[in-house]
């Protein structure tokens, strides 16, 4: 249905292709005339020929006999023209006269002055005129002179004999041959032409027709020429050039197939429409499926946009995108495309909103606006699918923040909650098995209902559903009223047992909805778990107990030292939140591992460690961290990696801080060193810590005054503690009780 | 920093000013916005795209519209669109003098949507009207 339509065989030609400016003279009427012209040339001028010279033998004949009478009249005149005996020549000539093939005769005398006889309108014969005939149109004219025996002319004798009748046999005979002539010269076109039309017009007609035929799209034709001439040669030739179209045909056929095939896999719609924007072409079976059935003709507009309204702005935007693309020039093309709409979202045929991709090409014919290609991706599924993980990213993320607000608020208020749902659940499940009294069971629906209550505050609206469906179920099986409000579940509430599964089912989902509760809270918890397992406590309080406790070394001092002491996770919170800004303002990318954010750290170091850590982050930022570029160059994922880790030790705690950057450049210190004047050998950690010493090129809120190493260890001495660095290699920096520094007991390695 | 085009908003609630200009502004666009129909001149001399909530007073008579367009005086090629929730209002816009209408009033992702078609539209119709002075 959706093929690339083929030629089909056609049985109704088109006209003959006529030249333009001139008549069409087949080449059988242009032999024809030519050979019936040719042959008529040629009798006539055999026939005229033929009858001029019949004619003039008709006429010698008649010339011999008439000089022979002349002559013998000539000689019987010798003796009367001699003896001057004018009877005598007249009854000779009356003798000649009889005949009635003489028209006239003229005797003279010498000098032929007159005639002696006849001679009416005859001319006389000169003297010196020998013998001869003259011939005319109707009559023939001997004249002889009478000559003696001694050849002594005596006269002369003109007889003139008519040729009437030779002229109507001449005439006679002329109609005849003619007749005979032009029966000749028609069967002998007659039989040329037959010839022609058999060797050469029919063959020729033949081929032409063939040709009509192939070019209307008939591929099967073929002629029989069975002579071996030119014309069979040429009929032959053209056998072998059908073929050869048709094979190239069937060729292209195949090709046109798979092309479509391939098409139709490509789960893409591929129209083409002209440049009034309708479909004109369809080329993939998606086409339909997307656009509809039935689509060469329709506008594409009213395909993609079948609900739109015609205020529609993006039906709008395409229909004038449609309308001006296809006029464009070449070296507007580029921009022109860029504007085409490369998503559409519309209405769906069942409510689902449908998004379709669009890509095009312009098909350009010269001459002409051009017709556009577009190929259409139904992209919806991939588009819900993206919808659906972002709306779950945004969940998680709002119940994080909601998670946070807790933990700021009173972390231990959760901590007292949880426990609490957990013992309410298990008697919520104790009592389904169980014969429970009035008042126990009236227990058991007041702390559902006060669980329910605390639930919804905490933003869990799942688990106080699922609470709610319990309350809901206790009711029902002791048959009492229900808890006002009415159930959000909107179950009819009959009285009777519970399906067990049922209410176990949501014992156990209560349970989960627990469980996912507490793991967000303690991912949205700087300080993890610990914070379930904190009470706040007055910072006054706090010191007043520290005060009273110095100096001794005994439990309860212990104790108090550990009342005082933060988590290490909560000095990190600040550097966590501050972190992805400074990195992004020097261009580069980190994270931060912590671990041991649960160690305690003794209240002073608490205090100062924030500050202290922040420098010592920075530092390795703007000094020891690559750019993402330069990571990559050297293998390194592009995200930089800085670590914090503080485990307890005798004395006190170890803090310490390495990242996977560059570490730190000792060239550059001991360089800078020297040119402030400082004595640069030594190891590069105790140049570090010089006052005024930075290799940062430019100072900037986060580094290169140069103080900051100094300033952290001078605070971390105050507090008791001291930073060096152990492997400049990796840029790590140690925190250590200086206490226990001095012992030597350190089991750090340097 | 060029941004991808200046767009005045009018409309009479505050509250769905900031929301429409948080969207926009971070879509790129440069936003003004106003609850006064009127004493916008100085902003409607470079605007692009004005974008009216129907729900203003005023709006059947046409004359706000008039208004804007005398004030924006010389800038021809600033665009009016209206803003409404109502189909047959949306499609009445040639009506009522605009040269175009945007709908899901409130929606902001849709606004920004609907306003980059629009200034697709205007880009090619620039272009087109490049080609017919050239």
């Amino acid at each position: 249905m959706n093929q690339i339509e083929h030629k089909q065989q056609e049985t109704e030609l088109a006209p003959p292709t006529v030249l333009p400016g001139r008549w069409f003279l087949p080449v059988g009427l242009k032999l024809a005339v030519g050979t019936l012209l040719v042959l008529l040339g040629v009798t006539a001028l055999v026939v005229a020929e033929g009858l001029r010279q019949h004619q003039a033998s008709l006429i010698a004949s008649k010339r011999v006999a008439a000089e022979r009478v002349t002559e013998l009249f000539a000689a019987a005149l010798v003796a009367p023209l001699d003896f001057r005996d004018p009877d005598g020549v007249v009854a000779e000539a009356r003798r000649i006269q009889a005949s009635r093939d003489v028209l006239g005769l003229g005797v003279w005398g010498v000098p032929a002055d007159h005639a002696l006889t006849g001679g009416e309108g005859l001319e006389a014969p000169a003297a010196t005129d020998g013998p001869r005939a003259e011939i005319h149109a109707e009559f023939l004219d001997i004249v002889r002179p009478v000559v003696r025996e001694d050849g002594r002319a005596v006269g002369s004798t003109r007889v003139r004999f008519s040729l009437e009748s030779e002229n109507q046999t001449y005439r006679q005979e002329r109609w005849q041959i003619l007749a005979l002539a032009a029966a000749l010269a028609a069967l002998t076109s007659g039989a040329l032409l037959w010839l022609a039309r058999r060797q050469i017009v029919g063959p020729l007609r033949g081929l032409v027709e063939a040709a009509r035929a192939t070019e209307a799209g008939s591929t099967r034709v073929r002629v029989a020429l069975r002579a071996n001439d030119e014309i069979g040669q040429l009929g032959a030739a053209f056998n072998r050039m059908t073929a050869a179209i048709d094979d190239r045909e069937r060729r292209l056929a195949e090709a046109t197939v798979e092309l479509q095939q391939v098409l139709d896999h490509m789960g893409q719609a591929i129209v083409v429409v002209d440049a009034s924007g309708r479909i004109e072409g369809v080329h993939s079976r998606e086409a339909e499926r997307i656009l509809g059935p039935d689509l060469p003709g329709q506008r594409l507009v009213d395909r993609l946009f079948p609900e739109a309204r015609p205020s529609d702005i993006e039906r709008r935007a395409f229909e004038q995108w449609l309308s001006y693309a296809p006029l464009v020039p070449d070296d507007e093309w580029d921009e022109v495309a860029a504007l085409a709409p490369r998503e559409l979202t519309l209405a769906g045929r069942d409510g689902e909103p449908r998004s379709l991709a669009l890509d095009v090409r312009r098909l350009p014919v010269p001459g002409q606006a051009s017709a556009m290609m577009l190929l259409i991706s139904d992209i919806t599924a991939q588009r819900k699918l993206e919808r659906v993980v972002a709306r779950q990213e945004a969940e998680h993320a709002r119940e994080l923040a909601v998670m946070r607000r807790l933990v700021a608020a009173g972390g231990h208020l959760f901590a007292a909650f949880l426990d609490d749902a957990r013992a309410r659940l298990a008697e919520a499940d104790l009592a389904r098995s169980s014969q429970l009294s009035a008042a126990e069971v009236a227990a058991l629906l007041r702390g559902l209902h006060t669980l329910k209550g605390e639930a919804r505050s905490f933003g869990l609206d799942a688990l106080g559903e699922v609470v709610h469906d319990l309350e809901s179920d206790v009711v029902r099986e002791r048959s009492l009223p229900p808890p006002a409000p009415a159930a959000a579940s909107g179950q009819s509430l009959r009285p009777g047992p519970v399906p067990p599964d049922e209410r176990r089912a949501r014992i156990v989902r209560g349970g989960q909805l627990l469980d996912e509760a507490e793991r967000l809270f303690i991912e949205a918890s700087p300080i993890g778990r610990l914070a379930l397992e904190q009470v706040p406590v007055q910072r006054a309080d706090v010191d007043a107990l520290v005060g009273l406790v110095a100096g001794r070394d005994d439990a309860v001092a212990e104790a108090v030292g550990r009342l005082a002491s933060r988590p290490f996770g909560e000095a990190v919170v600040s550097l966590s939140d501050g972190l992805p800004g400074w990195a992004e303002g020097v261009g580069k990318r980190v994270t931060l591992e912590v671990s041991g954010r649960d160690v305690p750290v003794p209240g002073p170091l608490a205090r100062v460690l924030p500050g202290m850590l922040g420098h010592l982050v920075r530092n390795a930022l703007v000094h020891s961290l690559e750019t993402p570029a330069q990571r990559a160059e050297q293998g390194k994922p592009e995200v930089g990696t800085i670590r914090l880790s503080c485990v307890q030790v005798p004395g006190g705690v170890r803090v310490s801080i390495e990242d996977d950057g560059a570490g730190v450049d000792e060239e550059r210190v001991r360089l800078r060193a020297r040119s402030l004047g400082v004595d640069d050998s030594g190891p590069v950690g105790e140049l570090l810590f010089v006052s005024g010493l930075s290799t940062a090129d430019q100072r900037d809120l986060l580094a290169g005054r140069g103080v900051g190493l100094s300033a952290v260890r001078d605070e971390c001495r105050k507090v008791g503690y001291e930073v060096t660095l152990v492997q400049p290699r990796t840029a790590c920096f140690v925190l250590r009780p200086i206490d226990h520094e001095q012992r030597g007991q350190d089991p750090s390695h340097r | 920093m060029s941004s991808a085009g200046k767009i005045l908003l009018i409309d009479d609630s505050e509250a769905i000013l900031a929301r429409a200009r948080e969207a926009l502004v971070g879509a790129g666009y440069e936003v003004v916005t106003t609850t006064q129909t009127v004493g916008n001149g100085r902003h409607l001399a470079s605007c692009d795209l004005v974008i009216l909530d129907f729900h203003m007073p005023g709006m059947d008579g046409g004359q706000v519209l008039q208004g804007l367009r005398q004030a924006a005086g010389a800038n021809r090629r600033c665009w009016y669109y209206l803003l409404t929730s109502d189909e047959a209002i949306a499609d009445d816009y040639a009506r009522l003098g605009f040269d175009g209408s945007l709908r899901h009033k409130g929606n902001q992702e849709q606004l920004v949507s609907q306003v980059a078609t629009v200034f697709r539209m205007r880009r090619l119709a620039q272009m087109a009207d490049r080609r017919v002075t050239r």
